[in-house]
């Protein structure tokens, strides 16, 4: 029986959960958080502080365009074409939301087809500035007439055109942008497009960015993209961008971002509030996923961890004697205990013996 | 709690009695009836009267929880020459003075042995010898003597040996578990040949031969 009991003992108390905690607004001191750590371990980090990635390198290099221009001005348009028919390129910058540089590129593969006398791609890459909604460069004005007769065509069909519905699906909740231009969606969701090629970007914290073509045709068009798992250093980059100076930073994206950021299973975000009678308030996600929120006057750090920790069943509540199991289970295995005794002396009366002579 | 099993346990207890006797017509009573010469051991040194005091003194011969046969070689085999240790237990031993008949060495065995019989009878009938009698085989011895209950009673845990020059008699019982038993006979069926050397074995504190 001993020997139960003292394994239901020890079972009982299992290794002290770890927590990274971080703090933002009023310092919060480490003593007050040394006390705080009731039944848990609680690891104080920093909070990020990564500036975004360098741009990358611009898909189209303004140098090419020039040169393209200047072969064209030499009428040396197979040099034009070598310059700006590289359709990969045109995609990414559009990506990158260089849509000025997609533009020219489109322009002058026009101007250099037609120069070349091949209506059919020229009419071909008009019809692509037109149904990306691109904006005709300035430098149209330096094209021929015919030039600008095809881009002209291109725009008046593309304007007769009847959209088609693009549905876009994936990761959810992520940010869409079409032809290097915002949409304000987020997936899922179906944008209007004019039938042609587009460019779909989609961010989404957390994740990595992704850019694809789609040739959308009717009666209607779709794309899915599954994003890969930002690393935590990139993640670290998105909260420090989005959410270090936002009010919100202590919200469930915010906080589902950081804790992939911090590599933390376990992440409380404690806010304290400037000045004399602020307040305290904390948030616990586990997993990325907000587990608990609780609100205590400053001060009461150990209450506003307790909160946290009981609500997100990190820890139990300390409960009244009476109403933990273990002791009904240790008083029900005494009572049994001092019944059996009781059964076995009963069944087994002890016998005493006194001996009377009788001569 | 410990008490309170104690109490309980107590109070499950079976109590129950077990009768020391010498026999219906005291034939048990052979081992005081012993003759040194011509004086019987009852005579030796009293003063010729109707009775002489006495001590009657129960021991409880521990058998190291061995069940020997009961007959005496038997018994003098298992403590004597098997080097089992069959003593008296300690704090074991009751002493009650008596009267027993004295200056009968002359007259008839079995007048004798109804004197002694009564004299018993009503120095000890019904008194309480044994007290929660040991859970084990045991021997249960009785020695009259001549010397007072002060002098073989018990000091400092030690159990006294008797005089032998003040033996009276003695009577032993078989092997016996008292937990199990209702009569407990006392008896003497002679150690040797010689009736009172046997009463000196049989007193002795070991039950040694003691010639």
């Amino acid at each position: 029986m001993a020997p139960l009991l003292l394994t239901l003992l020890l079972a009982a108390e299992p290794e002290a959960p770890a927590i990274a905690v971080v703090t933002r607004g009023a310092e919060v001191a480490q003593e007050a958080l040394d006390a705080a750590a009731r039944g848990v371990v609680l690891r104080r980090v920093a909070l990020p502080n990564v500036p975004e990635p360098a741009a990358a390198p611009p898909a189209l290099p303004q140098e090419r365009i020039s040169a393209a221009r200047k072969a064209y001005v030499d009428a040396d348009f197979s040099r034009c074409l070598e310059q700006v028919s590289d359709d990969a390129a045109l995609t990414s910058a559009l990506g990158q939301r260089d849509r000025t540089s997609a533009a020219r590129v489109l322009l002058w593969r026009v101007a250099c087809h037609v120069g070349a006398g091949k209506l059919e791609p020229a009419r071909r890459a008009a019809t692509q500035l037109a149904v990306s909604g691109l904006q005709v460069p300035a430098e149209a004005g330096s094209v021929s007439p015919e030039v600008e007769t095809v881009i002209a065509k291109a725009y008046t069909q593309a304007a007769a055109m009847k959209t088609i519905p693009l549905s876009v699906s994936g990761t959810a909740d992520a940010r869409v942008e079409l032809d290097g231009r915002p949409t304000g969606c987020t997936t899922p969701c179906t944008l209007e497009v004019l039938e042609g090629a587009h460019v779909v970007r989609l961010d989404a914290d957390g994740y990595e960015s992704e850019v694809k073509l789609v040739r959308a045709a009717a009666p209607k068009a779709a794309v899915d993209a599954q994003l890969a798992a930002a690393a935590p250093e990139l993640a670290a980059a998105q909260w420090s961008a989005r959410y270090r100076t936002a009010p919100d930073a202590d919200g469930a994206r915010s906080v589902r971002l950081l804790s992939t950021a911090l590599r933390s299973a376990r992440l409380v975000m404690v806010t304290a509030e400037e000045g004399a009678g602020g307040m305290l308030q904390g948030v616990l996600a586990v997993d990325g996923a907000v587990a608990a929120r609780a609100e205590r006057p400053a001060g009461e750090l150990a209450g506003l961890m307790d909160d946290l920790l009981v609500r997100g069943k990190i820890i139990e509540a300390q409960v009244p004697l009476y109403k933990r199991p273990l002791l009904w289970i240790a008083i029900a295995a005494g009572v049994i205990a001092v019944g059996a005794s009781v059964t076995v002396a009963i069944v087994t009366r002890p016998i005493i013996t006194n001996g009377d002579i009788n001569p | 709690m410990n008490r309170a099993l104690i109490i309980v346990l107590a109070g499950c207890a079976q109590y129950r009695t077990a009768d020391l006797n010498f026999g219906e017509n005291g034939e048990g009573l052979d081992g005081f009836l012993c003759k040194q010469g011509p004086t019987m051991l009852l005579d030796r040194g009293a003063d010729a009267g109707t009775t002489r005091p006495a001590s009657i003194v129960l021991d409880i011969v521990g058998l190291e929880n061995g069940q020997p046969g009961c007959r005496t070689g038997q018994l003098i085999k298992w403590c004597a020459k098997d080097n089992h240790v069959c003593a008296p237990m300690k704090h074991r031993r009751e002493c009650r003075p008596v009267e027993l008949p004295a200056g009968v060495s002359a007259l008839d065995r079995e007048v004798v042995r109804a004197q002694v019989r009564a004299q018993l009878r009503e120095g000890l009938s019904g008194q309480r010898l044994i007290s929660d009698a040991p859970d084990e085989f045991v021997m249960v011895r009785v020695v009259g003597t001549a010397q007072p209950c002060d002098e073989v009673s018990p000091a400092n845990g030690d159990v006294p040996d008797f005089d032998p020059a003040k033996l009276i008699g003695c009577a032993y019982s078989c092997p016996v578990l008292l937990d199990r038993a209702d009569d407990v006979y006392l008896g003497f069926d002679g150690f040797v040949g010689q009736c009172e050397q046997g009463v000196r074995i049989c007193a002795s504190g070991t039950l040694n031969w003691m010639p």
